[in-house]
């Protein structure tokens, strides 16, 4: 069997663990929580290291994009230098098809976004190729990654000033403990405060990532396209009750769960048994169309 | 060594930059602050008040301040002067910033807009 871990400085109550059958072969597939200890994910990494066949990172990233370039934060590329002999994958590497391709099926097939949908990303750096594919659909995107990292009223509408802000502040801010700038622990699970609730007023699609997206999440979500992952089943019920009208999750369910990118990534390089670094763009596409890993739509309040 | 009038001039360069860029402007227009800048190794005290996303820097201490920014001279004329990033002096701890997180990363993000690239 198998075995993929993801370490998350996310809360340990959303832990889990399922087995699968992919491809023929069983999965042991783990998440587990470290309450936004850097070091005591540090720690399980290296205890991880060479049991398992890829660890994944939850709750952090290793790298950002924006434009041509490529980001390091420095907290994440800690946790991945911890581990020498399994390979460990922040799910950057599949977010580069599994994303964009959620968005062009949402947009040719499913016909559930339109060109005129407007979107709020509540952030795009940590999905600069899903936050491309809503511009190339032609719809009318508002990057929040100010409004939802740094708390200000400032939001984005084009790649190139998400790219020449990100130019001028990622490779210092990148350095900075990764707490200060994204929700971890027992932070996940404070009550959402509706202070940009305008910004979700004004968007016919909210997407990104679930933990910022929650943060200032409004009461009311009516007919509105919530395009994000790893959401638990309260958190479902959470968005049923706001009367959000769609649910869409760029990755598979496995037992009441959709996983992180970096779980679906940690699967990926167990199978194809190569280092992450050697996987193509194509490789892991290829690899997705067999498992058929697709966008899990689930209509929520839709008459 | 750096003097009283060395901050002077790097905080009224620090003004004009942060002044002169509109995306700033607009970015700051809710942050309502007064900043309270204090050198550690000799005396030299100044205020930032920061209003509808204009900045105006007055010599000496404010009587209430939202965010305290201190630490040797010599640091303090290079991160408002641009010579360093507020980050690496910050976290090794010769940069100290007391107030909310929220500002501490607003202070460092027009520091940046500013100096950095």
């Amino acid at each position: 069997m198998k075995r993929v871990v993801s370490v998350s400085l996310g809360s340990a109550r959303r832990d889990h663990r399922v087995v699968v059958n992919l491809l023929g072969e069983e999965f042991e597939v783990q998440r587990q929580g470290t309450d936004g200890d850097l070091e005591a994910a540090e720690h399980r990494i290296r205890e991880l290291d060479g049991m398992v066949d890829a660890i994944g990172l939850g709750g952090i990233d290793v790298y950002l994009f924006a434009g041509d370039r490529r980001y390091e934060l420095r907290d994440g590329l800690r946790l991945k230098q911890a581990a020498v002999r399994s390979p460990v994958v922040d799910g950057s590497g599949v977010k580069r098809t599994l994303e964009p391709d959620a968005v062009r099926y949402l947009v040719e097939e499913a016909h559930l976004i339109s060109p005129a949908s407007r979107v709020l990303m509540v952030s795009a750096l940590d999905r600069y190729f899903m936050a491309e594919a809503f511009v190339e659909a032609g719809c009318p995107t508002t990057f929040g990654d100010l409004i939802f990292a740094l708390g200000m009223p400032y939001p984005i509408h084009t790649l190139e000033e998400l790219a020449q802000i990100a130019r001028k502040m990622l490779p210092e801010l990148a350095k900075m403990p990764f707490n200060m700038l994204y929700p971890t622990g027992k932070e996940q699970e404070a009550a959402p405060s509706e202070r940009f609730a305008q910004y979700y007023q004004e968007a016919d699609v909210v997407a990104g990532d679930f933990h910022y997206l929650r943060k200032f999440l409004p009461a009311r979500m009516d007919g509105k396209l919530v395009l994000t992952q790893t959401v638990t089943r309260e958190d479902v019920e959470d968005l049923r009750r706001r009367g959000t009208a769609y649910l869409v999750t760029t990755t598979p369910e496995m037992e009441g769960r959709s996983f992180a990118t970096n779980v679906i990534e940690g699967i990926l390089v167990a199978l194809l048994g190569k280092p992450p670094e050697d996987v193509t763009a194509e490789e892991y596409r290829e690899l997705l169309h067999r498992l058929d890993f697709r966008p899990r739509v689930e209509a929520l309040n839709v008459p | 060594m750096v003097t009283h009038q060395d901050l002077v001039h790097s905080l009224r360069s620090f003004r004009e930059n942060c002044n002169a860029n509109l995306q700033l402007k607009a970015m700051n227009r809710d942050w309502n602050r007064v900043i309270h800048v204090r050198v550690t190794d000799f005396t030299s005290e100044h205020t930032i008040v920061m209003r509808e996303g204009h900045m105006e820097v007055q010599e000496g201490a404010p009587e209430c301040a939202d965010m305290i920014v201190s630490g040797p001279g010599g640091v303090l004329v290079d991160v408002f002067g641009g010579g360093v990033s507020p980050t690496e002096p910050y976290l090794a701890g010769e940069l100290q910033v007391r107030g909310s997180q929220e500002d501490i990363l607003r202070l460092d993000f027009i520091s940046l807009m500013i100096w950095g690239e």
